[in-house]
């Protein structure tokens, strides 16, 4: 029954399209009334158009429908005007104005089109910034601004995902303004959050952010957030026994928060969290935020947030699945399901890593990279309940196996899980938008070790992580003030056999305030204030200022002063460790106060949209209060050690970033980074940090959908401080090495697409400061079954 | 052909001959191993090698001791726990870098001998710490010790760690090495 209905309705719109109506009518001029020949006229939205005859008459056939057709004629002001035709043949009469005897239009109105396929664009902005007026295009990319005093104007014509056009216009003006619109290049449009915890317009965001979006997510053939992330300039990715850790400008790993959809990810080993751990075959986008930003993320935002943002689904039904297969036995295997109407979506998806793990030299029994087994699932469901409040709810599950031989003695084997559920409200009133959102979350480290020669297993520690956070916030949206604040609670506990007693735990109370003053059109202005009331070390006040200049439309200047902290860990305040096979003792110290920071940023970044964006960085840390082990001298018969915050240190750098289009289809990027620290204490550079940095890279679209990249980084001289066989501390340099990657993607039939790539191409392996295998190659294939939402 | 066959036995036959002439002289050069206590937790050992044996109660003649000594490279720096071998009283040793006990055959220069005494041990530094794992890992080294003066002993450090991965209990391989 149902198909014959749709054939029914198929069978009469053909014969009505097939039918015809004819709009037709006559024209003259308003003031004589005498008829005008020779007259354009245009039917937007369609190539349609026809010119009246010598009598001022005209004939145009159409479908039924709405048309806006637009008459215009040299002397005469241009005139649009809507028909709707639904039944038989429609006669009008047009009186067209001239502007020739001193009636001169005070408007602008044109048409914006899409320059790539000419069809009109709709909701595109018109604005004028001198006058404050703007408006939007309607259904058929139709525009008019009017009553405008005579002069010369910027006219700004936007539309997010094209490229902004502008020009100076004359009012009066003859003719009317029509303009095509290209499809952006560079992305200034996207909203990003994390800088003012506000959505705003990367272009518009007073807070430096760099955002990672889109294809070079896809691109990279990378399989963690590490991987990901770690060909920004500005960014280091290190490897140690405690996981791959992210520095931002200098700052270590366990100076860094961060957050994965706002929040936070517990499971720190030793101040640092493994990278690795977050899976990314769900990641919408990363915003960094490089600086202090504790006043409104509190402790770890000392050197800057990593926040990742992950996909909400928008099309009623979505599956994506991925299979990649690599060098070292590196399989990846993903899968997500999503469903969306307009009340509610959810998303579930799963993820399984494994790594075969290799050994660079037989001359030894130990082993340079591990062998792992990662697995995640996730479900995150979210609905607008009314038009005012919306719910969502998130959970994840991660977990991790790694084994090592790691010496001669002992095969590491390291259990890691973590669980975390949210769930988070937001009520939008008029100017107010409060939010608040409940958590829980667990890590659970677990080392074991076998020793080789015997077979043994000996069990070692497990340590569990907790986190229960609520917070609440409020945003108001003023005119010239936009005011953020908020307060949370957090309670954290540890469970381990190293730290004293077996378990600590903690309440962490905090508030935050901001305001962001829009001074001018071109003078913006944040200042924010974040106080925490610590159970354990007390109070800590981090305050932020950060202005943003807008010399021009497509320019910015932002400065930012801001002081950051981080907070003492459990460990280093209460850890109780004896290493019995060398003989110390590592005990913490319940007195430390957080390493606490000052930073200032200054930004520069211009682009244009369709063709470059470029930015210059400068930065400047200094960090006091740094925690670390000092020799106490011989307790009980063992050298003993405890946590004091000992050192001070400085870091500063320029970054620079440069992305040029050479066609609409030819992407490069240039990035170079230099970074200059300073151990105080110890009259030194800090370890293990290079000093210069940079990276090139070209992408090619192939019109048939071929993508191809290709990347190069290289990272200048490192140093670091060791002993030597006489126990004296020496300068050990580690050189400079230069990697190539390369990836390639290409569309196959029935949803699929493949791709393949090579990372380090110049094989470069090092055993110990990476450490990096050399050469690896991977390739896959992807499937996307999208069901899109119906026109209507 | 045939009379190559017919001399291989033979001149076999001779040259086994030869050393069964020299056997009265030559000792067992094959490798043995010992392990000692935990020494951190059971104390110092006391070694012999005639008797590939130990004991914790120090007896009148050892060979070696398994033991732990304070170490201070300067005035600021930590006292380290320093698990060493010491030479017995009497006997001089010397060490030989990146050598392995199968293929090391004749005796070091006499001028390499020395004793161990006032602080100084020939096996100080014998392992390599690994600041990550926290391991201890013995060198590639040889030490060879004069125990008699017919006999000639060399021996390596091979382990520190006993079956259940516990630290102090050493591992050693040695054989007697013709003078």
């Amino acid at each position: 029954m149902r198909r014959f209905f749709l054939f029914l309705v198929v069978f009469t719109s053909i014969l009505l399209a097939d039918k015809g109506l004819t709009l037709s009518g006559s024209i003259k001029d308003k003031k004589t009334q005498k008829s005008l020949p020779n007259v354009n006229i245009s039917v937007l939205g369609t190539d349609m158009g026809t010119v009246s005859d010598p009598n001022g008459n005209f004939s145009i056939d159409l479908d039924d429908g709405s048309y806006q057709l637009q008459f215009s004629l040299i002397g005469f002001k241009s005139t649009i005007k809507r028909f709707d035709l639904g039944d038989g043949h429609l006669v009008t009469s047009i009186n067209m104005v001239s502007n020739l005897l001193g009636k001169v239009s005070q408007e602008v109105s044109g048409t914006i089109r899409n320059g790539k396929t000419g069809k009109p664009l709709k909701s595109a902005n018109v604005y004028i910034e001198k006058e404050g007026i703007g408006t939007a295009t309607d259904d058929y990319g139709y525009y008019s601004l009017t009553d405008l005093p005579m002069g010369k104007y910027l006219i700004e014509i936007s539309h997010i995902g094209f490229t902004t056009y502008y020009e100076i216009i004359n009012i009066p003006r003859a003719e009317s303004f029509d303009i095509q619109l290209y499809p952006a290049l560079i992305l200034m449009d996207n909203l990003v959050v994390t800088g003012t915890r506000t959505e705003r317009y990367l272009k518009d965001t007073p807070v430096t952010t760099h955002v990672i979006k889109g294809e070079k997510l896809t691109e990279r053939g990378a399989v963690d957030l590490s991987q990901l992330i770690q060909e920004s300039t500005g960014i280091n990715v290190v490897e140690n026994q405690f996981g791959t850790g992210v520095e931002l400008n200098g700052f270590d790993a366990n100076h860094i928060l961060l957050l994965v959809d706002g929040a936070k990810v517990v499971g720190r080993v030793n101040g640092q969290l493994d990278m690795s751990q977050i899976p990314i075959n769900q990641i919408e986008r990363i915003e960094i935020v490089k600086g202090s930003t504790s006043a409104l993320y509190g402790s770890e935002a000392m050197g800057g947030v990593i926040n990742v943002f992950t996909k909400m689904p928008i099309n009623p039904t979505t599956l994506n699945s991925e299979i990649t297969l690599g060098s070292f036995g590196q399989q990846n295997q993903s899968l997500s399901f999503s469903r969306s109407n307009k009340k509610a979506n959810w998303t579930m998806n799963g993820g399984h890593r494994s790594y075969g793990g290799y050994d660079l030299d037989d001359e030894t029994i130990w082993e340079d990279g591990s062998r792992y087994d990662k697995r995640n699932l996730g479900f995150k469901y979210n609905r607008t309940v009314s038009d005012r409040l919306n719910i969502l709810f998130d959970t994840r599950y991660f977990v991790e196996t790694q084994t090592l031989i790691s010496s001669h003695v002992f095969k590491d084997l390291s259990n890691n899980n973590r669980a975390s559920i949210r769930a988070k409200f937001e009520y939008n009133l008029e100017n107010w938008v409060l939010k608040s959102s409940l958590e829980q979350s667990e890590y659970n480290h677990g080392f074991d070790r076998i020793v080789i020669k015997s077979g043994n297993l000996i069990k070692g520690s497990l340590t569990t992580d907790n986190l229960f956070s609520s917070n609440f916030q409020f945003i108001r949206e003023g005119k010239s003030h936009n005011i953020l604040g908020g307060l949370g609670l957090d309670r954290e506990s540890i469970t381990s056999d190293r730290v004293q007693d077996g378990f600590r735990d903690s309440d962490l109370v905090n508030y935050f305030f901001q305001d962001e003053i829009d001074i001018s059109n071109k003078w913006v202005m944040v200042a924010g204030l974040r106080m925490d009331h610590h159970s354990i070390y007390g109070k800590h006040t981090s305050p932020k200022i950060s202005i943003m200049f807008k010399p021009e439309m497509i320019s910015r200047i932002r400065i930012a002063y801001g002081e950051g902290f981080r907070a003492p860990s459990f460990k280093e305040l209460f850890l109780d460790y004896s290493n019995i096979s060398v003989g110390y003792h590592i005990i913490g110290n319940s007195d430390l106060n957080p390493e606490s920071s000052k930073n200032i940023n200054l930004d520069i970044e211009r682009w244009n949209t369709g063709k470059y964006h470029g930015r210059i960085n400068l930065f400047w840390n200094e960090i006091s209060g740094l925690i670390d082990y000092k020799y106490l001298g011989m307790v009980q018969g063992q050298s003993t050690y405890q946590s004091i915050n000992l050192s001070s240190v400085s870091t500063r750098g320029i970054e620079v970033d440069l992305t040029y289009f050479i066609t609409d289809k030819f992407e490069t990027w240039v990035g170079y980074s230099l970074l200059d620290t300073w151990d105080k204490d110890n009259k030194r550079m800090l370890p293990l940090k290079a000093r210069h940095k940079n990276q090139f890279g070209f992408r090619y679209s192939y019109s048939n959908g071929l993508k191809l990249n290709l990347r190069m980084q290289s990272m200048g001289e490192r140093f670091n401080w060791e002993e030597n066989e006489e126990r004296e501390t020496i300068q050990k340099v580690i050189d400079s090495y230069t990697t190539i990657n390369t990836h390639i993607s290409f569309p196959l039939p029935l949803g699929l697409s493949g791709f393949a790539g090579g990372k380090n191409l110049t094989n470069y392996v090092d055993k110990v400061w990476g450490p990096m295998p050399g050469r690896e190659w991977y390739g896959g294939i992807r499937f996307d079954l999208t069901k899109k939402q119906k026109r209507k | 052909m045939k009379k190559i066959m017919l001399l291989l036995p033979i001149f076999g036959m001779i040259m086994i001959g030869c050393e069964d002439n020299k056997a009265e002289d030559t000792i067992d050069e094959s490798v043995q191993e010992f392990v000692s206590v935990n020494i951190k937790t059971t104390g110092t050992e006391y070694f012999t090698f005639a008797d590939n044996k130990g004991t914790t109660t120090e007896p009148s003649s050892w060979d070696l001791s398994f033991t732990v000594v304070d170490f201070q490279p300067s005035p600021q720096a930590p006292v380290i726990k320093d698990p060493v071998i010491i030479i017995g009283n009497g006997k001089t040793a010397a060490k030989i870098e990146a050598a392995s006990l199968a293929d090391f055959e004749s005796m070091p220069a006499a001028t390499l001998f020395k004793v161990d005494k006032d602080g100084y041990y020939t096996t100080m530094g014998w392992y390599d710490y690994d600041h990550t794992t926290h391991v201890i890992s013995p060198k590639d080294y040889i030490y060879a010790i004069k125990v008699d003066d017919a006999k000639n002993i060399l021996f390596e450090i091979v382990d520190y760690y006993d079956a259940n991965g516990s630290s102090g209990s050493f591992t050693i391989q040695w054989k007697y090495l013709a003078n």
